[in-house]
């Protein structure tokens, strides 16, 4: 019972990034509606960076901004602090990402005024006529 | 083994549910209005998972863009389409049950594939063994500052910074380009903006006592970054959203006087120029591009110290092109490109 408990807190980070990746990606195949589409791109954009900040979670540690002694020495130990560098990366890929949105956006506003409609099969019918 | 109870596992299944429920939720429903509110929800769960894995920069940066700018360009752009989504036919039913079954198929290749992963939050693990350390126990002698995530991002990662802030400068471009140029018979779709009415004076005062200190509040996130989370991403997007507020609670035309159009412009490019111009002056005094310790002669003070204002120069950069794009990616997307009227 311990060891099955043990499996399922040591993994479950994990196993979230990957149901959440499969449910933007599967609103990303399936879903008719543009819109639908581009909100199933920000869950699965989501779900890849919850996976890369559970890589740099370590147990024990906090933040990782160097902490003082009171004779202002910072306190230099490497498992005090969270692995900052997934952080850096995912800060400047969720900037990047509302980019994307906006770029997505302005793309489904031009589709709406040059077909009426966003709906993809009805974007096709008007598009073989 | 032992399992520290400072990571509260309870909380983290309780928070990463509720996204899941959200993320269901946010694709299923039928209104788009509603999936935008919800998609802004699963930010906010996300955001306190950020906090949970002591990613506070990112957490800080997750609420600023993912829930408050995403939403509202989703809200913006809702107002030119059609708000509810058209039932699927019986022919899409069969297509998405075969999608479903792949798609299951999938996943369960890849979970069972998460055994091979190191255990969650160990801190031995090869990510948090090679280099990470190396950064927390250098970055303070290195760099003067205290933030290892700022030091890492604007320092030892500045190539890699610099053109994320091109990559948000041509996103604004490319905007700007899809939707200015509207011809006449497309114009159509710009009738669907509902007419704003009258004047709101509570919203109006509201946003009157509420922007000069979020205006603030972001100068101090961008400057006091090298101590605290913060930093240029943050800081800039905190006052591009003190733009949009005032665009959201007084309307379009009224922002536009305060922060025209030109200056936008200029400072969308200015923040970009002003990164690569300090690379540039590190190279033109014989060091490496980017390279801050250049700049110790010129500023009067050590390697070090010089390192840490480089940083916080290029921070100042990334600042204002973040700020300025935001405020063009609203402006351009709440208002389908003719800069008339916004949400």
């Amino acid at each position: 019972m311990d060891e099955l408990f043990y499996f399922i807190i040591a993994k479950y980070n994990y196993w979230a990034a990957l149901v959440l990746l499969f449910i933007g990606l599967f609103g990303m195949i399936v879903k008719n509606n543009l819109m639908k589409k581009i909100i199933g791109m920000v869950i699965f954009q989501t779900a890849i960076l919850l996976f890369i900040v559970s890589i740099g979670v370590k147990r024990g540690a906090t933040v990782p901004i160097l902490q003082f002694s009171p004779d202002k020495q910072p306190l230099l130990d490497a498992t005090a602090y969270a692995n900052p560098l997934p952080h850096v990366l995912i800060l400047t890929a969720i900037v990047v990402g509302v980019a994307v949105l906006g770029v997505a956006l302005a793309l489904l506003q031009k589709i709406q005024r040059v077909h009426g409609t966003i709906e993809e099969d009805e974007i096709l019918e008007d598009m073989r006529k | 083994m032992t399992w520290d109870t400072s990571l509260l596992w309870q909380f983290d299944i309780l928070i990463l549910l509720m996204m899941v429920i959200c993320a269901v939720t946010a694709l299923a429903l039928e209104g788009l209005l509603s999936s935008a509110i919800v998609t802004g929800a699963y930010s906010f769960l996300i955001c306190l998972m950020w906090t949970h894995m002591r990613a506070v920069d990112v957490a800080f940066t997750e609420a600023a863009v993912g829930a408050a700018i995403s939403t509202v360009l989703f809200l913006g752009t809702a107002q030119y389409v059609n708000r509810w989504i058209k039932k699927d036919r019986p022919r899409e039913q069969g297509i998405k049950q075969i999608t479903l079954v792949i798609a299951v198929i999938c996943a369960v290749m890849m979970l069972n594939a998460t055994r091979d992963l190191p255990e969650w939050a160990d801190p031995a693990s090869p990510a948090s063994t090679h280099l990470s350390p190396r950064y927390i126990e250098q970055a303070y002698f290195e760099t003067a500052t205290p933030n290892v995530v700022t030091a890492v991002l604007a320092d030892y990662r500045s190539y890699d910074t610099m053109f994320e802030a091109v990559v948000v400068f041509a996103a604004a471009l490319v905007v700007m380009v899809v939707l200015r140029r509207t011809s006449h018979k497309h114009r159509m779709a710009l009738h669907l903006r509902p007419k704003r009415a009258g004047r709101d004076t509570v919203l109006r005062g509201a946003a009157q006592s509420i922007i000069p200190v979020m205006q603030i509040f972001a100068l101090y996130v961008l400057f006091h970054g090298h101590y605290s989370p913060g930093g240029g991403f943050q800081g800039g997007v905190i006052f591009g959203a003190s733009f949009i507020l005032l665009a959201l609670c007084y309307n379009l035309k009224f922002s536009m006087n305060r922060f025209r159009e030109h200056a936008v412009l200029w400072c969308c490019a200015g923040g970009v120029l002003l990164y690569a111009g300090i690379g540039a002056a590190c190279l033109a005094m014989g060091w490496n591009f980017l390279g801050y310790g250049a700049l110790a002669g010129v500023l009067g003070v050590s390697d070090v110290m010089a390192r840490s204002h480089g940083i916080l120069a290029v921070e100042i950069g990334v600042g204002i092109t973040v700020m300025a794009v935001m405020v063009s990616l609203y402006n351009d997307l709440a208002s389908g490109g003719d800069l008339e009227e916004g949400l």
